[in-house]
């Protein structure tokens, strides 16, 4: 398969491409991503789309820019990657990979870095120490299961599903050995997070406000014509079709006419220490058939309930500003939806006592779950409640992958608000569902 | 606008309130049970659906009330066609939305429309010349209004599904049908030319008895 890929990159034409190589190692993670590092040279100059393709119908696409007699290292995302386009030129993607049970990336700053032996289950990766700062900004190492650090500062690390800092091999060795596991990864096929998605069909802002102009529109029909009829039947005709045409103004001036909704879900998990991981999930719909284009504010994967709604065709464009989702076809009913994992600072650090109100609050110590209710500011977690669920348990259930021994739980927000940072030329009902907010507690 | 009566009051009251709460009670989320047929991409059927079936079967109860008893029959027929205009001028903001959440292009949209008002142009004709001529229209009409909507697509249904013969082209006159299958442009023709058929019958200076 390399001597494949060597002779293949040897024949190309213009743009060339140089190498590619997986960033986070050869192990078979398909539903996961594989970010790739491609080294793209042009004797002409090369302006265009540079394209990974999956083996599904997924592409992510960048656009790039390589001088004449120039050449450019691009980080592209990639999931179950099989082959790079550019312009005229293809390359396979290498696919020797193994599956190993732990994939451990190492930053290349670290002494030890290159000489940890890698074995049928346990894969070690050395990694540039840029390129990982990269990675992690982007939200592409789901992959990994501990990433071994030299260092911490100015690392978006709320993004990665587990780190440690170890300067040294022993250091290092011991956290492989005794790491409790990884944060559970949003995977391509992730048929547990689908029970968030909301009803398929109506675009929920159209059907609301059809109610309400409908019903507006009746009322001042019948107000028109009991007033009219009681003093000059004679004008109940023009009196209706004044109605009507202010019912018109009313449908043009207030009624979205686009057909595009889009709800996102999203889960902040906040370790003891650290920045958190908020896992979004933004789902969409229409109510008519449509191919829409979907600008999201990072590099998004699309998840889906079954492996074989994966085939169909979907253009993930990555940018500088994040991604677009294009060149998929919603149908009528039906939904679609897309992940991000991404480090932040957490909305709040809540080890002892909540410092903003929390909502239908759980909380989990030593395998024993107790449901709190409704938390003020200031009230800490021996607050009394009752042993079990809360009644939100359904909705709370797909999150709770990410609680992981001791933590409490709660939302943030009573109400949903505007999705603010999501766009489409389609959209008609954009909203953002209150966050979930999970604390671990040790 | 001379000699208005309150019928036709109660005529837009009666078309704002079948329009209107067809789509409060499909939406509305009032009923014991989901309606498992109303979907964004039908909405617009629905509504259209009873739109025919009160222009059909609804309307020709008040056109007797509405004729002018001293006018001419075709000043009469006028003045019903008017009245068939302002129903479909008055269902305009309810089947704006409606097509709109179903994606309906304008053109099905205008179609549908001109369905409307050619079915209610039609019956309008029909009872106008019934009521110059003295005739018994009603009960014929009604009788012939079921066999067309729903006979007809019955029984093609039943032929094609026995294998028996294709009498689709038959059930293509019903406005029900035509509209489900998204097609009315024969029933648009049909009625349109019996409606202008039946206009020139009408008796021009005989007045309608009151």
């Amino acid at each position: 398969m390399t001597f494949a890929l060597l002779a293949a990159l040897a024949f190309q034409s213009d743009p060339r491409i140089e190498s590619v190589e997986r960033l986070v190692g050869n192990a078979n993670r398909p539903y996961l991503w594989a970010p790739l590092a491609v080294k793209l040279s042009s004797a002409a100059g090369f302006e265009g789309d540079l394209v990974v393709q999956s083996s599904l119908g997924l592409r992510f696409v960048r656009r790039v820019r390589v001088p004449a007699n120039g050449s450019e290292r691009i980080l592209l995302p990639a999931i179950d990657p099989q082959k790079i386009i550019a312009g005229g030129t293809t390359a396979v993607v290498p696919g020797d990979l193994g599956s190993p049970d732990l994939l451990i990336l190492v930053d290349a700053r670290l002494p030890y870095a290159t000489a940890l032996a890698s074995d049928d289950r346990v894969l070690y990766r050395a990694i540039d120490a840029a390129d990982l700062a990269r990675l992690l900004s982007l939200g592409l190492l789901d992959a990994c299961d501990l990433i071994l650090l030299k260092e911490s500062s100015g690392l978006a690390l709320g993004s990665a599903r587990a780190w440690v800092v170890a300067p040294s091999r022993a250091e290092a060795e011991a956290a492989v050995s005794s790491h409790p596991g990884p944060r559970e990864p949003v995977r391509l096929v992730d048929v547990d997070l689908w029970a968030l998605a909301p009803e398929a069909g109506w675009v929920p802002a159209k059907k609301d406000r059809t109610v309400l102009l409908v019903a507006l529109y009746a009322l001042a029909s019948f107000a028109g014509m009991v007033f009219v009829g009681r003093t000059r039947p004679s004008r109940a005709g023009a009196a209706l079709v004044g109605v009507s045409a202010l019912g018109i103004f009313a449908f043009l001036l207030f009624f979205p006419r686009r057909h595009l909704w889009i709800s996102e879900s999203a889960c902040e998990v906040v370790p003891v220490e650290g920045d958190a991981a908020a896992v979004r999930l933004w789902f969409a719909g229409a109510a008519a058939g449509l191919r829409p284009a979907i600008r999201f504010p990072v590099i998004v994967k699309p998840v889906f309930p079954r492996l074989g709604d994966a085939d169909e065709p979907l253009t993930i464009r990555v940018d500088e500003r994040g991604s677009t989702a294009e060149g998929f076809a919603l149908a009528a009913g039906r939904r679609i939806c897309f992940a991000a994992v991404e480090g932040r600072t957490p909305s709040m650090r809540a080890l002892e006592r909540v410092p903003r109100p929390l909502v239908s609050a759980s909380v989990r110590r030593g395998g024993r779950l107790r449901y709190l209710g409704d938390l003020e500011a200031g009230v800490d977690w021996s607050a009394p409640g009752r042993e079990g669920p809360g009644p939100r348990e359904e909705e709370a259930r797909p999150w709770s992958r990410f609680l992981q021994g001791d933590a409490a739980c709660g939302w943030l927000d009573r109400s949903d608000r505007p999705a603010e940072d999501v766009g489409s030329t389609d959209l008609a009902d954009g909203r953002r569902r209150p966050l979930f907010f999970i604390q671990r507690l040790k | 606008m001379e000699d208005e009566r309150p019928a036709s009051v109660l005529l837009y009251l009666s078309w704002i309130g079948a329009l209107c709460g067809t789509l409060l009670l499909l939406l509305g989320d009032v009923l014991p049970v989901r309606l498992v047929f109303v979907r964004p991409e039908t909405l617009f059927l629905c509504l259209l659906e009873v739109e025919l079936a009160f222009v059909v079967f609804v309307w020709p109860w008040f056109i007797p009330s509405l004729a002018l008893p001293d006018a001419p029959a075709r000043g009469s027929t006028l003045r019903l066609l008017r009245e068939v205009g302002l129903l479909v001028v008055a269902s305009l903001p309810p089947a704006l939305i409606a097509a709109n959440v179903s994606n309906v292009e304008p053109g099905d949209f205008l179609l549908a429309q001109a369905l409307l008002w050619v079915m209610g142009a039609f019956a309008a004709t029909l009872f106008s010349v019934g009521l110059g001529r003295r005739w018994t229209v009603g009960a014929w009409y009604l009788l012939g209004a079921f066999a067309v909507s729903s006979v007809l697509p019955f029984g093609a249904f039943i032929a094609s599904s026995l294998g028996v013969c294709d009498l689709t082209w038959l059930a293509r006159i019903s406005p029900f049908w035509a509209a489900e299958r998204g097609d009315p442009f024969w029933p648009v023709l049909v009625y349109g030319v019996l409606a202008v058929a039946l206009w020139s019958f009408s008796p021009g200076q005989r007045r309608i008895a009151a």
